[in-house]
């Protein structure tokens, strides 16, 4: 049955080779000590972010010292060293992973590092409530093993249960495009290789291990942060069908968007300073009237109210009380419908919900299972009302059945309600002038049928198969964030580092589907004539608005824009009349800034921008006292409503920030917070870069 | 909260002046989290639209068609129109004139036009007066307020409507009028009016006022457009499907056609659909369905009645120090220690690949799976201002990928602090319906697809599968109680008794109007129609004397008191809720706010020994969260 149970932590103990082979490599090349590291790494990093339970050990073999509870009770095991005993990851191993893991150059034996693990293990879970233990054993086999015992080892692995994985030297002989995953070119496997590998493989097959080569874990482990969520229910209740029939069903999410994760705020005042205690940021509120004073209103005497239109409608806390929408928890069918009548794109919701039937009930789950075959036979749906607690707002949704060799579910989605909808009407595109001619037919087909993603991916037989499905893709904002964090939890000072190309590739056209991706885009380029606009016909456009005291702009209307000025005959007469205007002077900067980005020939605002900061500059820091500090301000919201307009934020907060620092380094802050009074910087983007 | 909504303020008109930075501070909380989503939904008080109805009140109006006069639909439309938006854009701006009236109400002093209504913001009095005047004898009142007159001029209507426009104290955005009439030939014979007309309508549309005509048939035969309106009728060329739906004389026809042009259709953003390299075209991007919201709480000084501004300060803990947006570094606590980045590098971790929408390969259509949902879609169609030349190729994809039923499959970044998606583009034909609405646009609907990490693996128990007759008499079930859904037949109950307490509030009503929830089963239908194949069906599948109430009765109890118990405390469903609601309390230290059981649940859901005082509870919590 369904586990209600909180997962348990597994612990999880590295066995890494550090011996003499392990840490020889020719000049260029990785060596096997080195790849490991890098592997074990990715696994304990992806432990850390995922939350996860699961206890952290390591042993190392080949060491120059022998340091372990078995050698000092009853000899041998020489050359292992528990090198960390089993605990929740932390940075400081992961930071001793990187530089306090050093080249042993003596032989050790790895069935001794697996028993010394073994027992450490054993001991460590003693009375403790744990799961399972997993042994990721990594060497090159470069040193002789006994190969003893493998029966005694093979009954304690069963015994308690453990899973084994061995990550070795890739085991085919051939030469590894990027080698520096694979083993040095040119390096043969030594006789003692072949013959640990031989034992390692018998050993692996004991506990239906895995026996994975370097290329392999490397691929397997890249992305496997894998977050998986626990299995909790979101609904158990009764699908309710009519007045009588009452099927028993639990909900659980079967597809959740998952958001990437986030950061907290901390202060760098705090930092900076010699103590910085717990760098904690808190956020004070203040409330204020819109009147001249910006009249502050304690929090305790505020009211509450809705908008009804241009009304606020004022509530009191009786009447919130009971405008709560009450009603009860409910699963109940409105009826069914051809799955064609319910469309996908109109799903609302950040997920799907899978109702199966209550695993205590037998009968329920018959009930449903008649219900799940029927629809599907029928080809039709259920149209649903749901609320997935009492006092929920209903929401309606559809049922979707779902048939798997072993499961079947209702997949519950939720859909639109008469508001949601939003009509908007387009101009048809079946027109004349769009229609294609032959050319264009065959290129557009083209396209398609030379990136045909069914075709994409080599599979481990090199057939080639699907790709971009959905369960083999990750986000690749969530890695990116991971290799990030993790760079600089281990080297604090460093600059970020560069994307991984792991997650930019998986972005990219499949390379299967490059070549003819690019013969076909050259056959399209040559059948459509497209022509970029340059920005420049829009800056007109905006810019003339400036002058033209309509408030907004309409961003998506640059032609209606267009329209407008042309009727405003006095204003393009004065964009004509001051076009010889070249300079922000001082005497009157801001008309002369205005009449150089109102010029409707050239386009001049990066000129003028910058001729306009120098001027600013100049009036704030060349001036003594404040006189010409009204003066400076008016010229910086000018460059802010031009920045706006013009859609060059960026240079505008740069400019600000610059002048901060200038400010706040010198005598200037009394000015800065004046500044500070009446403009801000620009929030906002603009997508077209 | 209000907070989010500022910013979204903030996002979508940029501000031009006296900004101050107390807004800017509480415009840059929660800035990591609120990226995507926020700048989604258009905001109350982004762009404004303004609506004009225009209603011919000749006396043909008033004559009863097929279930009312033309008149009274239209009033009924127009107050539904009022009604929706004050739920969906409460700032929009609505005006109403009537024209061919005895009496006179405007501005210039026209003869037979009447402002019934000023553009203003939809209320609750307007849609109460507009209420009244639709019911009980609807013409005699008519006629002791407004009176016919058989002359009028059109040039004066729209010369009215100009004004109206010009004169409203607020900025618009977009300006539309919808004139409703029967009549085809207004100004029969008559070629000056006809002129003047017809260059006042085109004077507006220079100025950027639409004009629409939602035309109803004649008493007397069809309206033709042909003969006189195709001059008046002013659209732009992006809106205009083209064809003019024929004349309707249903409320829900006419309604359907006034919801499709009541708001401005705007896109959320235009961006580059890369096909490969060097090869970009321009599409919009729209949002066709998002789930409506209740207006946000606003807060109120209690004295004036007034909305107050909230402004926020981040202040250092340890020093006291205000901090500016600079002097905030981001976190993330990593294997126990804090890992610290400035804001711009948290932006630029983001910042995989640039904004657009690129292109990475077709599957056939059947490859998407009907679970592939992770968030509402978007619709995409060609956009000519940045690449002239991208209708075509956009209309060649759309017409080819339809013909061999393949979709694209894309990554999409929607700006530049938003983390790429992998979406499917599955086209969609253009469609009208019988009347030549268009039902369908053509274009790309943009499908979000599922990460591995989204798609969960779940354990399901093994169950007995059902028998055939079993199956055969569920099927059964399913065709007695068959219906063809469309969401257009479903309002939203908890969004109607919000704004239908609203609304008695507004009007100082004791009691507000009780709504229907639309969403609750006709069980007595359902019944008549299925009540005996449900009962065999009942039978085939549960053993006799089922008692099907049962959830969780092996926990209950089987008396009727422990049921009772049950309710009080959180039912088993809401583990993820209680999850959930002791996380935020944990995170804003208010942990202490919460119940014993509560806790206890959250513990025990997490896998923690729930026993002890209240505070060793909380203490449990805090270790478990690591705070």
């Amino acid at each position: 049955s369904i586990s209600k149970m909180a997962r348990k932590g597994d612990v999880v103990i590295f066995l890494l080779d550090v011996g003499s082979s392990a840490c020889s490599a020719p000049p260029g090349h990785a060596t096997f000590l080195q790849n490991a590291l890098k592997v074990i790494n990715m696994i304990v990093q992806h432990r850390m972010f995922a939350d996860s339970k699961d206890e952290i050990g390591l042993v190392l073999f080949g060491t120059r010292e022998t340091d372990n509870r078995l050698a000092d009770e009853r000899g041998g095991y020489d050359h292992v060293t528990l090198a960390r005993e089993v605990g929740p990851p932390t940075l400081d191993f992961l930071k001793m992973l990187q530089c306090e893991i050093l080249p042993g150059n003596e032989e050790g034996d790895f069935i001794d590092a697996l028993v010394v693990g073994m027992d450490h293990a054993q001991h460590y879970m003693k009375g403790k409530k744990l799961g399972d233990a997993k042994f990721l054993l990594f060497t090159d086999c470069g040193s002789p093993s006994s190969g003893d015992d493998l029966e005694t080892i093979r009954a304690s692995l069963e015994s308690m249960n453990a899973q084994l994985q061995v990550i070795g030297p890739d085991i085919s002989d051939e030469e590894i495009p990027n080698g520096a995953s694979g083993p040095p070119p040119g390096k043969r496997k030594t006789q003692i290789q072949i013959s640990g590998e031989r034992i390692l493989k018998r050993l692996a097959s004991f506990v239906d291990g895995t026996f994975l080569s370097f290329t392999d874990a490397m691929e397997t482990l890249a992305f496997f942060a894998r977050r998986q969520a626990k299995q909790t229910s979101v609904f158990r209740g009764p699908l309710e069908v009519g007045s009588n029939l009452k099927i028993n069903v639990w909900g659980y999410y079967r597809v959740k968007e998952q958001k990437t994760i986030s950061f907290g705020k901390v202060s760098a005042v705090s930092q900076a300073s010699a103590h910085p205690g717990s760098m904690r940021v808190k956020m004070e509120r203040s409330y204020h009237l819109n009147d001249e004073d910006q009249t502050e209103v304690a929090k305790e005497n505020l009211a509450q109210g809705f908008w009804y239109g241009k009304d606020l409608i004022p509530i009191a806390s009786v009447d919130k009380e009971a405008m709560k929408f009450k009603a009860l928890k409910c699963l109940k069918a409105l009826g069914f419908t051809k799955e064609n009548n319910v469309k996908p794109h109109q799903y609302l919701g950040e997920g799907v919900v899978a109702f199966v039937p209550d695993p205590d009930n037998r009968d329920a789950g018959i009930a449903l299972s008649a219900l799940i075959h029927a629809l599907q036979e029928a080809g039709y749906v259920m149209i649903v009302k749901y609320s997935f607690r009492a006092n929920a707002e209903p929401k309606i949704g559809v049922c979707t059945p779902h048939i798997k060799p072993n499961y079947e579910c209702l997949l519950f989605t939720q859909l639109p309600f008469m508001e949601d909808l939003r009509l908007f009407t387009f101009a048809s595109l079946d027109k004349k002038k769009l229609a294609a001619n032959d050319d264009q037919v065959q290129a557009v087909d083209d396209l398609i049928s030379g990136m045909d993603l069914t075709q994409a991916v080599r599979d481990e037989d090199g057939e080639l198969g699907e790709g971009l499905k959905p369960k083999n893709t990750f986000n690749p904002v969530l890695q990116r964030l991971y290799q990030c964090i993790q760079h600089r939890a281990l080297n604090p000072e460093d600059a970020l580092p560069e994307v991984d190309p792991l997650i930019a590739d998986c972005l990219k056209i499949p390379s299967a589907l490059v070549a003819a991706n690019e013969a076909a885009v050259e056959k399209v380029k040559a059948a459509f004539p497209l022509e970029k606009i340059e920005k420049k016909a829009k800056r007109d456009a905006s810019a003339a608005a400036v002058w033209k005291d309509t408030g907004s702009v309409d961003l998506d209307n640059p032609v209606s824009m267009a329209k407008r000025v042309r009727a405003d005959e006095s204003l393009s007469m004065a964009g004509i009349a001051r076009v010889q205007i070249r300079e922000v002077g001082t005497v009157d900067p801001l008309g002369d800034f205005k009449a150089l980005l109102g010029d409707q020939e050239v386009d001049l605002f990066d000129e003028a921008f910058s001729q306009m900061r120098k001027r600013v500059c100049q009036l704030i820091f060349d001036s003594l006292g404040d006189q010409y500090h009204g003066k400076a301000i008016e010229c910086l919201k000018a460059l802010r409503e031009a920045a706006v307009r013009f859609r060059e934020p960026a240079k505008f907060n740069d400019f600000s920030t610059e002048l901060k620092d200038r400010l706040l380094a010198g005598r200037g802050s009394d000015f800065w917070e004046k500044i500070k009074e009446g403009i801000s910087i620009i929030w906002g983007f603009s997508t077209w870069s | 909260g209000p907070d989010k909504k500022s910013w979204k303020t903030a996002m979508s008109s940029f501000p031009t002046s006296s900004w101050t930075w107390g807004e800017f501070y509480h415009t840059g909380e929660d800035d990591d989290e609120t990226e995507d989503e926020s700048n989604e939904s258009e905001t109350r008080s982004s762009s404004k639209d303004s609506l004009i109805f225009v209603i011919d009140c000749s006396e043909s109006m008033f004559e009863k068609r097929e279930d009312d006069s033309p008149y009274t639909l239209c009033l009924r439309c127009a107050k539904n129109v009022l009604s929706n938006k004050i739920i969906s854009s409460d700032r929009d701006l609505v005006g109403i004139v009537f024209f061919a009236t005895e009496k006179e109400k405007n501005p210039t002093g026209f003869k037979n036009v009447f402002v019934l209504h000023e553009l203003d913001s939809p209320d609750a009095k307007r849609i109460l007066e507009l209420e009244d005047l639709a019911e009980g004898d609807v013409h005699a009142k008519f006629q002791v307020k407004f009176g016919h007159s058989k002359e009028f001029s059109l040039y004066d209507v729209l010369w009215t409507c100009g004004t109206m426009f010009a004169n409203s104290s607020q900025r618009v955005g977009h300006k539309r009028i919808m004139l409703f009439t029967d009549n085809d030939d207004p100004h029969p014979g008559n070629l000056a009016l006809q002129r003047q007309a017809k260059a006042k309508a085109k004077d507006l549309y220079e100025n950027g006022v639409e004009i629409d005509l939602l035309h109803l048939n004649s008493p007397h035969g069809t309206f033709d457009p042909n003969l006189f309106y195709q001059y008046i009728i002013m659209m732009s060329e992006d809106d205009d499907p083209g064809i003019l739906s024929n004349p309707s004389d249903k409320f829900d026809e006419l309604l359907t056609r006034v919801r499709l042009k009541d708001h401005k259709k705007r896109s959320l953003m235009n961006i580059p659909f890369n096909l490969g390299p060097d090869l970009e075209l321009g599409i919009r991007v729209f949002a066709l369905v998002r789930s409506t919201k209740k207006g946000v709480a606003a807060k109120l000084d209690p004295r004036s009645n007034e909305e107050v501004k909230s402004r926020t300060k981040n202040i250092c803990e340890d020093t006291g120090t205000l901090l500016m947006p600079t002097d905030i570094k981001r976190c993330y606590t990593y294997g126990g220690e804090k890992i610290l980045f400035e804001k711009h590098e948290v932006d630029s971790m983001k910042r995989v690949i640039e904004p657009g929408l690129k292109l990475l390969g077709f599957k056939p259509k059947s490859f998407m799976k009907r679970y592939y949902h992770v968030k509402p879609a978007h619709f995409i169609y060609p956009d000519e201002t940045v690449i002239q030349g991208s209708s075509k190729l956009f209309v060649t994809l759309l017409k080819r990928t339809l013909a061999r039923d393949v979709i694209a499959v894309c990554v999409f970044v929607p700006r530049t602090v938003s983390s790429p998606r992998f979406v499917a583009l599955v086209p969609q034909a253009e469609q009208f319906d019988a009347r030549g609405v268009q039902i369908c646009a053509p274009g790309f609907h943009l499908l979000y697809l599922p990460f591995a990490d989204e798609l969960r693996k779940l354990s399901y128990s093994h169950m007995e599968k059902a028998s055939t007759d079993q199956i055969d008499k569920a099927l059964e079930v399913v065709k007695k109680l068959k219906f063809k859904f469309s969401s257009e037949a479903f309002e939203n109950p908890g969004l109607q008794q919000h704004y239908s307490n609203l609304e008695a509030l507004a009007l100082e009503r004791d009691a507000p109007d009780e709504i229907v929830d639309l969403t609750e089963p006709d069980v007595d239908q359902m019944e008549k129609r299925a009540g005996n194949v449900l009962k065999e069906f009942s039978d085939l599948v549960y053993p006799h004397g089922y008692e099907t109430v049962s959830v969780g009765r092996k926990r209950a109890g089987p008396s009727g008191a422990s049921s009772e118990a049950k309710k009080a405390a959180p039912s088993q469903g809401d583990t993820q809720l209680v999850v959930a609601t002791v996380q935020e309390h944990a995170q804003s230290g208010k942990l202490s706010k919460l119940t014993v059981a509560t806790l206890k649940e959250y513990l025990k859901a997490v896998g923690r020994k729930g026993t002890g005082k209240k505070n060793d509870l909380i203490e449990s919590v805090k270790e478990h969260l690591g705070i």
